[in-house]
């Protein structure tokens, strides 16, 4: 186990984008302009429910400088997108589904023509009473948002007889808990610059999480082959699973298509909050019971979650959900059952931690619950109940060997903050109250039993002497380059200056899958275990012949090929120039990303696990909470960029921190009331705590060789349940409902008396 | 007294450019769009995030709230003004100060105008000094570890 | 992307100003810092004028903070930094230097002028110059006028005069021996204000309080002096400090509006612990001094 974040201790190398981006030097997508390019804008509805019957166009495209409005009548594929089911429209035909949703988009010469001609187009719709939430949807007689209904999706997991499961139970809690429509706030909004070229074919500079998707999405938009078009994906200013699905890009793509220009778009704030994917508020009742040995015995959970007006993958993160409702944990009997409900309230979508973030919020809810009342301290209640490392999964599938949450239960024991008193009132200003609480998860990497999650690479040697790895993954923030340019030292002994890290471009990197899922690092690892040996064989086989040493005596170093004898490196044969133009020395490979054998949907085989001690302070006079310390323990196998790894951890901490107490799209009959960072509230460096600790443990069971697993979401998971618990502790006020409300936490009466204890008499 | 389209002299990063625009055309506009100084950011337009910061006579100012006219006969420095490298970039780098990139800009130049006022000198008026920026990516530790550097080390 | 083809007019005297207004019939907004209208052009919530007519210029407005025999006169155009900086400011008035210092983050108060914080009439610097008595100096075309902050706010008019200054009259000689301004968001800072409030109370040194001047405002509810509550503040001594008796007081007497982040129970409850928390403090520091 290693504290990440020491001075001494090595901290990698800087990150290959981190001086570009420090100096602002680098150009994000939204920053790249084109000669003769125009600017595209997008009419949303800016009604959340409605028949819509007709588009007026006629006074926007009589505007001088504006060059084209289009409209459905405009796609000529298939107008809809959306990565599990594309039932989103790019320009809605009948039905207004929510405010974001699209009717008609427009290029002009500049930015101010293209706002003048929205704001002429007429949209004639007959509005409609907002389904504003589940139940309303759920209503008999309820408007059918979809073909289908309103129901998306549902799931169901069950195991052993529930309802036989209680008579054993001495101690059950039942509890409903809701989770807030968070917003990934990603500082750069969406947009990207859209090219025609002259061979016909279209190249796209817009950010996402998977380059590919991107490619076949707007191919059946545009009625294409997906050869036709050309994704530059990265770099990307944040993204955390909001910019995975399509959003500028099918009205980019059809307006440069349609004027033959560059076409620019680049979304303000308020449209992006209008439009963009959230997190799925959830309303998950749970009701588990302990048998006399603190054993869980029964666990029921439904979820209901309010996926918004479309798709996208509401589903997956239902299913998510439905796993991680159950978690590390060993039960007698169990019933999950979840359901996906399609509302007006903006789209729910894609966000780090996948649906796992909110039942895990509820999960460790009830432990803390059951601890209270069995008086079972909370944390050996969780040990009793822990998974040992060869027992199945959470769906009861077959899992890799995993003691992961045995090992950061056991970190936690030796915490000296775990150690301290877990209430104190200050006595100054008797209000301050202060808690510890804490709480563990485990969170599945990978797309899961069921979702193609495909993989694989390339590595080249360049004519110009470059060892290059290309990958389909993208660079969002998170590292990823900095974690792929350790990982090429480490197997190949060069220099920086030796390595060409190519991504995010269609034209120059193979398909890897999607940089989602923490997966990418796991990915990029093993296809690196998978190609290296075999490129290496090319390579010294291609130097054997010209240098007459035999392979077998080579290794890879700094600037070339060198002669070893007993592991020594000794003189340089031939430099990676010289080689490479002996031969072409490419390997590429392609596979998937390791999935469990037991055919259970969404089951996942790799997990990573994580536990939170937290304590906070709760000012009594407002209600208003502030963490004073956050302290993880993650087991996600060995740490590949410790700097960067921290950061993970630190930043989806923080981002789990807004989650609880601040952050939440507040909706008003389906209509936004939070459209910008002035009323979206998300945490400021006066809202964190200054230095985190974060241990990593790298141990992985024996045989175990699936390499590091990603670390991009475990961060986000696990601090809400802890702030949770710390908050009972410090003032016993249990929370069900994020952000938590700091009316319920305004106590007059409790710092008053306190304080008449000293000096108000 | 003035009205309408004009052409305005605007002194940035040591250049003056003559500007022909609507004297209450935002700051930022004229950067990133007439002038191409992307260094600079673009996020809520209102002031909150701090991604569009310059300096405006050495001090820190939000260039999605100034207007042309308010320009006038000041000095403007965007990040594009900066060494690439110095004391203050590799520190961002090396604490982990920064991921996906787009607050940088104004975080360095919420930093830039601090150190520059000489009241840099302890890490609550760091803070409060960078309480303006909003950063989605790091959670602000790397940055505290940045503001660390600067107080106990005397970075500048 | 905001639409930018307003006229700017930027006049040099208060003469200039008044002719403006009478040739631009309402079609103008007045303009300092700009950083609000900005945040609300932006949201859409008000709609751009055609015509700015922006004071930077104007001497009137632009006299920062002055010291003058029985007052301190701060111009309109003073921005929320400048404010902050003035050793007058700071050394006399210690209620609205706590109240600015929590007003958004500093590149803005950089920005913002105090004329423009008053002119939201729900500014967080407002309950601070309620607390002393401020007077604005407004000028229209009936030439200059003087009226209190607290009348002025009691107003429901549209105002086409413009604020050139705030004037705090007899401002004490010494700092008063309790001041606050706290204000209440939903996170720590640069936060729209649920709750502020401010106070500023004299005390003898046997405990009794000879003075109280209490304000409460925060969100959209328009901030108020509260006689009530100051009335029993003048009856009370830190010797014996009915912090609940206090605490009914005040939540009997603030009554703000619901909005969809907080109920106005909440907002009576914070303003109320939060001024009782400072009593709080100095019965305490009395009871230790004692």
């Amino acid at each position: 186990m290693i504290t990440l974040y020491l001075h001494e201790q090595k901290r990698g190398n800087r990150r290959p984008d981190g001086m570009k981006k420090a100096s602002g030097r680098l150009q994000y997508l939204t920053d790249l302009n084109q000669e003769g390019q125009l600017y595209g804008a997008v009419k949303r509805a800016g009604m959340p429910h409605a028949v819509l019957k007709q588009v007026d166009i006629d006074e926007a495209r009589a505007l001088p400088g504006v060059h084209a409005v289009l409209t459905a009548a405009d796609v000529p594929g298939w107008n809809g997108f959306g990565i599990a089911d594309p039932n989103q429209p790019v320009f809605c035909t009948d039905h207004i589904r929510y405010e974001g949703d699209a009717v008609a988009a427009v290029a002009a010469d500049s930015p101010e023509t293209a706002q003048a001609a929205l704001n002429l187009i007429r949209i004639d719709a007959e509005p409609l009473a907002p389904l504003d939430s589940p139940a309303e949807a759920l209503k008999p007689g309820a408007v059918h948002l979809h073909p289908e209904g309103n129901v998306l999706h549902t799931t169901a997991f069950h195991h052993e007889d529930l309802d036989k499961a209680w008579e054993h139970c001495r101690w059950i809690v039942e509890e409903t808990y809701e989770t807030p429509r968070q917003m990934h706030g990603y500082m750069e909004t969406e947009g990207g610059l859209f090219l025609p070229e002259e061979d016909g074919s279209l190249t796209v500079h817009a950010p996402t999480q998977h380059g590919y998707k991107d490619q076949m999405q707007l191919a059946r938009i545009l009625g294409w082959h997906e050869a036709q078009i050309r994704i530059v994906s990265s770099p990307i200013g944040g993204s955390f699973g909001g910019k995975d699905e399509l959003n500028v890009q099918p009205y980019g793509a059809l307006l440069a298509l349609h004027t033959g220009r560059p076409v620019k778009i680049h979304q303000s704030r308020q449209e992006s909050v209008r439009a963009g994917l959230k997190r799925h508020p959830m309303q998950i009742r749970m009701k588990t019971g302990l048998d006399q040995h603190g054993r869980i015995a029964a666990h029921e959970v439904d979820i209901l979650s309010d996926t918004g007006a479309y798709a996208t993958l509401g589903g997956p993160v239902l299913q998510f959900a439905t796993e991680h409702a159950v978690g590390a944990y060993r039960m007698g009997a169990v019933r999950v059952n979840g359901r996906a409900v399609y509302t007006n309230n903006g789209v729910a979508g894609e966000f780090r931690g996948f649906g796992g973030n909110q039942v895990i919020f509820a999960l460790e809810g009830q432990l803390d619950r059951l601890a209270d009342k069995s008086g079972i301290p909370p944390w050996e209640l969780r040990k009793r109940n822990l998974r040992r490392m060869y027992d199945p999964g959470p769906l009861e599938q077959e899992v890799a060997p995993n003691n992961g949450p045995r090992d950061v239960w056991e970190a936690v024991q030796r915490s000296l903050l775990w150690q301290k008193p877990k209430r104190s009132r200050s006595a100054e200003e008797p209000w301050l109250v202060r808690g510890i609480g804490v709480s563990l998860a485990m969170h599945g990497s990978g797309l899961g039993y069921g979702i193609p999650d495909p993989a694989g690479g390339e590595l080249r040697l360049t004519k110009d002497g470059r060892i290059e790895a290309a990958f389909g993954h993208e660079e969002f923030g998170q590292g990823l380059l900095a974690s792929l340019q350790e990982m090429m030292l480490d197997h190949f002994h060069c220099t920086k200056d030796d390595i060409r890290l190519t991504i995010g471009d269609t034209s120059l990197v193979p398909p890897s899958g999607s940089s989602t899922a923490s997966r990418s690092t796991n990915m990029m690892w093993q296809a690196l275990q998978r190609m290296v040996p075999g490129w290496k064989k090319q390579l010294f086989t291609a130097v054997q012949q010209a240098s007459g040493v035999p392979a077998s005596r080579m290794e890879t170093g700094p600037g070339g090929i060198f002669r070893m004898e007993g592991g020594t490196q000794q003189e340089l044969l031939l430099s990676y120039q010289e080689a490479a133009a002996l031969a072409d020395i490419t390997e590429a490979v392609s596979f998937h990303f390791p999935v469990t054998p037991d055919p259970i949907i969404g089951g996942h085989y790799l997990y990573g696990s994580t536990a939170v001690i937290t304590e906070v302070e709760i000012d009594q006079r407002t209600g208003a909470v502030q963490v004073l310390e956050a302290e993880h323990v993650v087991a996600a196998g060995g740490v590949v960029y410790p700097i960067g790894y921290l950061g993970q951890i630190e930043g989806g901490s923080v981002m789990a921190l807004g989650f609880t107490l601040m952050e939440d799209t507040v909706m008003e009959g389906s209509v936004c009331r939070t459209p910008n960072l002035d009323t979206y509230l998300m945490p400021t460096i006066q809202d964190v705590p200054g230095y985190q600790p974060v241990q990593a443990v790298e141990t992985l069971p024996p045989g175990d060789d699936y390499g590091p697993r990603g670390v991009g979401e475990i961060g986000s998971v696990a601090l809400a349940p802890a702030i949770a618990e710390a908050v009972y502790q410090a003032s016993g006020v249990r929370v069900e409902r994020l952000p938590i409300d700091r009316e319920v936490l305004v106590d007059e009466t409790a710092w008053m008396t306190a304080a008449e204890g000293e000096t108000i008499g | 007294m003035t009205t309408s389209m004009k052409t305005t002299p605007l002194e940035i990063n040591g250049t003056t450019y003559q500007i022909e625009a609507s004297p209450s055309r935002r700051l930022v506009d004229i950067l990133r769009h007439d002038l191409r100084l992307t260094g600079t950011k673009v996020s809520c337009e209102v002031g909150r995030c701090g991604a569009c910061m310059v300096l405006v006579d050495d001090v820190p100012h939000n260039s999605c709230l100034l207007m042309m006219y308010q320009c006038e006969g000041r000095r403007i420095e965007t990040v594009e003004s900066f060494p690439e490298e110095d004391a203050l970039t590799q520190a961002f780098v090396e604490e982990g100060a920064l991921q996906c990139g787009y607050c940088t800009p104004g975080m360095m130049i919420s930093l830039r105008g601090l150190l520059r006022s000489g009241r840099a000198e302890t890490k609550e008026a760091l803070m409060e000094g960078l309480s303006g920026n909003i950063c989605r990516c790091t959670g602000y530790g790397g940055i505290h570890r940045v503001l660390d550097k600067i107080t106990e080390e005397g970075l500048s | 992307m905001t639409m930018t083809k307003q006229q700017v007019w930027r006049p040099w005297t208060l003469q200039e100003v008044v002719s403006l207004t009478g040739q631009l019939d309402g079609r103008y907004c007045f303009t300092a810092g700009g950083t609000w209208l900005r945040t609300q052009w932006e949201a859409g919530t008000l709609e751009e004028p055609e015509h700015l007519i922006a004071v930077d210029r104007v001497p009137e407005l632009q006299s920062g903070a002055a010291v003058q025999e029985n007052y301190i006169e701060i111009g309109a155009f003073t921005t929320l930094t400048d404010v902050l900086e003035h050793p007058a400011v700071l050394a006399k008035l210690p209620v609205l230097v706590e109240a600015c210092k929590q007003i958004a983050a500093p590149s803005i108060r950089h920005q913002a002028t105090i004329g423009g914080n008053i002119c939201t009439r729900t500014g967080d610097a407002v309950p601070a110059l309620l607390v002393y008595d401020a007077v604005l100096l407004w000028y229209g075309s009936d030439g200059l006028e003087e009226e209190s902050l607290e009348a002025w706010l009691m107003r429901e008019t549209e105002e086409e005069r413009l604020l050139t200054a705030v004037r705090i009259y007899d401002a004490p000689e010494e700092v008063d021996d309790v001041v606050f301004a706290l204000k209440s968001g939903r996170r720590e800072t640069f936060i729209p204000s649920q709750v502020t409030v401010a106070g500023r109370l004299r005390i003898d040194p046997q405990g009794n309080v000879l003075a109280a001047a209490i304000a409460c405002g925060g969100g959209s509810a328009v901030p108020k002096r509260m006689p009530k509550t100051e009335s029993l503040f003048c009856r009370s001594s830190t010797r014996k400090l009915f912090p609940a008796l206090m605490h009914d007081e005040i939540k009997r007497e603030y009554d703000p509006p619901s909005d969809v982040f907080a109920s106005a129970e909440y907002k009576k409850r914070v303003a109320a612990n939060l001024i009782v928390g400072e009593w709080y403090r100095k019965g305490r520091d009395h009871a230790v001094s004692t």
